[in-house]
């Protein structure tokens, strides 16, 4: 499964590669990371989105999370791919904001690993 | 020649008697026989009543020219045998013949005025009568003055008298006295007024006076001295003088009228000089007229009696002298000239004349002297009455002005107490104002304070998230490193301890990245500490416009935002006091986010093409001068009337409560008094460019300054 992460913050990427570095080693994940929405919609248009899940920041320079959620859902009315955003803890605005735009899930910051991994293995099935 | 022989028969009545003896003399006056021709012999001697004009009640005047007069008197018993004395009074020339003998020649006897040589006789001639009853007398006479124009009724024809001693001259002292009283009157006052005028010459009446007095004296003095003298053309010049003065006596008495009155001549002062000057010349060079002309001066009778009424309406209490006076010595003149009412005995006719005459000459100066004397008595009252008045407000000043200045004491001294009061509540309020501004700028802080907070705790969430995760991944990769370790896989466990190692230098990194915004933060809210140190303004710009945009996202997660930096890499660094310079740069950036933030909310949703991309840029440039920061943004701009007020403190246009409006102000504030820089503005609202720049402007000034 491929996991595309969009955060400005470039120390997600060791986080993340360090957090699932059994699943990466085992193939049963596969992390992209984007840097800005613009990066995340260029893999989309280069990768498309089938067996995708997204996991997106919110507040970041350029668009925002929150444009990325609504140009993704404008392509892809349905998931795949889901798109999971982080949300800073008691952010009910954007939190509302993402479930109007069609987001399937969301995960607040800071991130908790162990259960990050729980909700990607329920993703496996 | 022949004598009359014919006695008239009433010569010896009683009643003759009681006539011609009167205070021992005979008056010669009546009764006479008179001849116009030279030859008497066979003449027709005519009746007349009288040779004077005085007594001649309507008959024509029969002596012009020359002729006979003779008439028959008595001597009285108790007269005979004494010496008697004859008195002849006239103007012209005579011949008196007494009995047949020549008793007195006066002058010479003419055809003409050329040729005749007029006298006036002076002198009486005593004779001593015989025991005849009755004595013949005869006059030649002749007389060619009669047309002159005014000249006295006397000299019109003769008047004889006889006396037992001479004392006809009587009339003649009675007439000298008054006529020397009335002039030396007349004069007198006329010094006494011209004197006054001299001494106060703002009353012109007074001068007035003393010319009509003047004047008015010219009307006697020619008649006094025609009796004085025995010449007649001088008395002919007398007359003349005479003429002239009583024509034109009124103008003085107009011009003095209008002094009085008006203070100052009015303009038709000219005229009445003017008709007066025309009398002057009529008289001069038509004197056969002059009596006509004197009438003409009688219209100037109207103005007299004009003023007099004016004087009424204007001033009573001096119409009333003048009134009185002027009327009444008119009156007693025309009395005296022509004894219209008979009022005295014909004995003492003359003498009652002379005496209406110097009443009616009195009359002026005396009026002028009440008039005179009434005014300066009432200017006297009220000015005395003025003194005393003066003197009481003088007093009720002084009173009032020892009051004001004690009131003024007062009143100073309340004054000072209630400026010192003032002062210690203007110093307080000084204190207070400062306090409260120190307040003002320290909640100033905080407001921009409070709205980096978001983006701060963003900013440390951030970092704090990587120190937890990374030791908590670091804890994990410590346990797995160990199992590996257990297994003998060191180069795994070699692999994982490369992790840890680069794990917690991300933790240190994260932490010092959380430090170093804690200590911003810090750094903004503390009291500026003043300090100046070398300052990257690069560094500086980027950091609060970080702080700023992560502040707004927080706050407003729709909202977005184009950031350009164009930061000049050879900047030097500065020497600052960074907390404030960094203070205005926040301040500057939150204010374009928020330009560009209403803008976007603003626009129509019709309006809306998409083109408009909000843009927020900052940037520095180096000078050889100083440094220079822009921050500029594309939003509606600021309009022109607003402009000069955006330094103003308290100015905002934030929704209350926004804005403390003191932002822009502690910015200029900062750069211009604290770092003797420059902080402008340039605004545009319409066109592409639409939008605002702030620049803030800074010298190089060296550090150990």
């Amino acid at each position: 499964m491929k996991i595309l992460v969009v955060d400005d913050e470039m120390d997600v990427r060791s986080l993340f590669e360090q957090k699932f570095r059994k699943e990466i080693r085992d193939k049963v994940f596969t992390f992209n990371f984007a840097h800005s929405g613009e990066e995340a919609m260029k893999y989309l248009s280069e990768e498309g989105g089938t067996n995708l899940l997204i996991l997106s920041d919110i507040n970041m320079p350029g668009m925002s999370g929150l444009e990325l959620l609504g140009k993704v859902r404008h392509i892809y009315p349905q998931a795949p791919p889901k798109v999971i955003m982080i949300t800073a803890y008691g952010d009910s605005n954007n939190r509302q904001q993402s479930e109007v735009l069609g987001a399937d899930d969301f995960l607040n910051k800071p991130i908790d690993f162990g259960n990050l991994k729980e909700r990607l293995s329920l993703e496996l099935g | 020649m022949s004598r009359a022989e014919r006695v008239p028969e009433e010569v010896n009545s009683r009643e003759y008697l009681r006539k011609i003896i009167h205070l021992n003399a005979i008056k010669l006056d009546r009764l006479w026989l008179y001849c116009g021709q030279e030859d008497t012999t066979n003449a027709d001697w005519k009746t007349i009543n009288t040779v004077t004009l005085n007594d001649l009640n309507g008959q024509s005047y029969p002596w012009s020219g020359k002729g006979w007069f003779k008439k028959s008197f008595i001597v009285p018993v108790a007269l005979r045998n004494q010496p008697l004395y004859f008195q002849m009074v006239h103007w012209g020339a005579s011949e008196i013949f007494l009995d047949g003998v020549k008793l007195a020649s006066y002058g010479k006897i003419g055809n003409s005025r050329s040729t005749e040589h007029t006298f006036l006789p002076d002198e009486c001639i005593s004779f001593l009568p015989d025991n005849r009853l009755v004595h013949h007398l005869e006059v030649h006479y002749s007389n060619h003055h009669i047309n002159l124009p005014g000249a006295p009724s006397i000299f019109h024809g003769f008047k004889l008298s006889v006396s037992e001693q001479p004392i006809l001259y009587r009339e003649k002292i009675i007439d000298y006295s008054l006529g020397a009283m009335s002039i030396s009157f007349c004069l007198g006052f006329s010094l006494f007024f011209f004197f006054v005028f001299w001494f106060y010459p703002q009353r012109l009446a007074s001068l007035m006076a003393a010319i009509w007095l003047l004047h008015f004296s010219f009307i006697f003095i020619p008649l006094y001295l025609i009796g004085l003298n025995t010449d007649g053309e001088f008395s002919r010049f007398c007359i003349l003088t005479w003429q002239i003065a009583v024509g034109t006596i009124n103008s003085s008495v107009i011009l003095f009228y209008y002094a009085l009155y008006y203070d100052k001549l009015p303009r038709r002062s000219w005229f009445v000089v003017g008709i007066s000057a025309l009398i002057v010349l009529a008289i001069c060079i038509f004197p056969q007229v002059g009596k006509y002309v004197l009438l003409i001066s009688l219209l100037l009778l109207f103005e007299v009696f004009r003023m007099l009424i004016l004087g009424y309406q204007k001033d009573r209490n001096k119409f009333w002298i003048l009134a009185i006076g002027q009327p009444l010595s008119l009156f007693l003149f025309l009395l005296a000239i022509v004894n219209i009412f008979g009022i005295f005995p014909e004995e003492n006719i003359t003498t009652g004349r002379f005496i209406s005459i110097a009443l009616s000459d009195l009359c002026v100066p005396i009026m002028l002297a009440l008039q005179l004397a009434w005014e300066f008595g009432y200017a006297n009252r009220v000015l005395q009455k003025q003194v005393v008045q003066v003197k009481e407000l003088l007093e009720e000043n002084i009173i009032k002005e020892h009051e004001k200045q004690e009131l003024l004491a007062a009143q100073n001294e309340t004054l000072e107490l209630q400026v010192t009061e003032r002062t210690t509540e203007l110093n307080q309020s000084l204190e207070t104002l400062k306090a409260t501004q120190a307040q003002l700028i320290q909640s100033e802080k905080l407001a921009s304070l409070g709205e980096l907070t978001a983006g701060i705790a963003h900013e440390i969430q951030n970092p704090l998230n990587f120190v937890n995760n990374f030791a908590e991944i670091s804890e994990e990769l410590l346990d797995e490193m160990e199992a590996e370790l257990d297994k003998g896989e060191t180069a795994e466990a070699k692999a994982i301890a490369t992790d840890i190692k680069q794990n917690l230098q991300k933790i240190n990194h994260h932490g010092k990245r959380a430090s170093s915004i804690v200590k911003g933060m810090l750094d903004h809210s503390r009291t500026s500490s003043g300090k100046k140190e070398p300052t990257d303004i690069n560094a500086l710009a980027d950091e609060y416009l970080r702080l700023a945009y992560h502040g707004f996202r927080a706050k407003d997660s729709n909202f977005n935002v184009t950031l350009e930096t164009n930061f000049d890499p050879k900047l030097p660094k500065i020497v600052v006091i960074s907390q404030d310079i960094g203070r205005v740069v926040l301040n500057l950036i939150n204010n374009a986010f928020y330009a560009v933030g209403q803008k976007i909310k603003n626009r129509p949703a019709t309006n809306d093409d998409g083109t408009y991309v909000p843009t927020v840029e900052v940037s520095t440039r180096g000078t050889a001068a100083g440094i220079e920061i822009k921050v500029a943004d594309n939003g509606s701009g600021i309009p022109e009337a607003l402009i000069n007020k955006v330094f103003q403190p308290f100015f905002t246009t934030k929704p209350t409560g926004e804005g403390t409006g003191l932002g822009l102000s502690l910015s200029r504030d900062i750069i211009v008094n604290g770092h003797g820089g420059t902080l402008s503005i340039t605004s545009t609202t319409e066109g592409k460019e639409t939008g605002t720049t702030f620049t803030i402007f800074l010298p190089i000034i060296n550090p150990s300054t």
